[in-house]
């Protein structure tokens, strides 16, 4: 009997190294969205896998998938990071009239610079953005990992996919001295 | 349905995907067919998205600071 509660524990222990490799690039890339400290990131990562471990051994047939592991990294980070109420309900203002970057022109950028432009921007847009490119997620599964309607989702994606459009010709068109040096900025009211 | 209207649906529009079979985009997605300049907007927009998937799969996963995989049990 100890012996095969050994092999069980083993294989549970197997079948969550393996969950927790599969995952790790998916988990860190939005933790670190999240959070945006490589730290805090790792924490995020660290507890949300354990709870994975936890979960499963609790009961071996529990759904943990990467939907699962977004929606709880997400649930964490907001735990220490709660929204206003009605924050959710895209209050803000909308996007301005600047200029779009061109899909030719977007072809051209770095990919540190569009990582950049995506991290500083408001929480509310970066994170719909992280899982509609970065795990090129749809409407409905960004609105179950970010418990929004899924109206909202639509919503914010358009949104912020403009936004992202505006910053980044706005870097593009930058003098380049001021390209290096300058922060950008990004509407922060979300 | 306005072209804004359409516009916000079919940013979000992923194609391959189970979207096309998504009844929320349909009426939106039937527009494209008697719209040229509604349409040439969904191709540009479509193609940014490529662009942005392809760029964002070049971002290494600890962005330089040499995060690597899960701890070692």
């Amino acid at each position: 009997m100890q012996a095969s509660d050994e092999d069980s524990d083993e294989r549970a222990t197997h079948k969550s190294d393996d969950f927790a490799e599969e995952n790790f690039a998916t988990a860190y890339r939005f933790a670190f969205c999240l959070s945006l400290a490589h730290d805090r990131a790792k924490r995020l990562v660290d507890t949300t896998f354990h709870d994975a471990e936890l979960l499963r051994r609790k009961d071996a047939r529990a759904t943990l998938d990467k939907t699962w592991v977004l929606a709880t990294l997400h649930r964490k980070w907001r735990a220490c990071h709660p929204v206003r109420p009605g924050a959710d309900r895209d209050e803000d203002p909308g996007v301005s009239n600047e200029p779009l970057i061109s899909f030719e022109d977007a072809e051209g950028l770095d990919c540190a610079v569009v990582l950049k432009t995506l991290h500083s921007m408001d929480p509310a847009h970066r994170l719909v953005l992280s899982l509609f490119y970065f795990e090129q997620l749809g409407y409905g599964e960004i609105a179950r990992i970010l418990d929004l309607p899924p109206e909202t989702a639509l919503s914010r994606l358009a949104r912020s996919k403009t936004l992202l459009r505006q910053l980044l010709e706005r870097g593009r068109r930058a003098p380049s001295a001021e390209r290096e040096d300058s922060e950008f900025t990004a509407d922060r009211s979300g | 349905m306005d072209n804004a209207e359409i516009k916000r649906l079919l940013q979000s529009f992923r194609k391959d995907t189970q979207d096309s079979h998504d009844p929320i985009f349909r009426e939106a997605l039937q527009r494209l067919e008697n719209d040229p300049a509604l349409a040439a907007w969904f191709r540009a927009e479509q193609e940014f998205d490529a662009v942005m998937i392809t760029t964002f799969r070049d971002v290494p996963i600890g962005l330089g600071n040499g995060a690597s995989g899960p701890e070692p049990r």
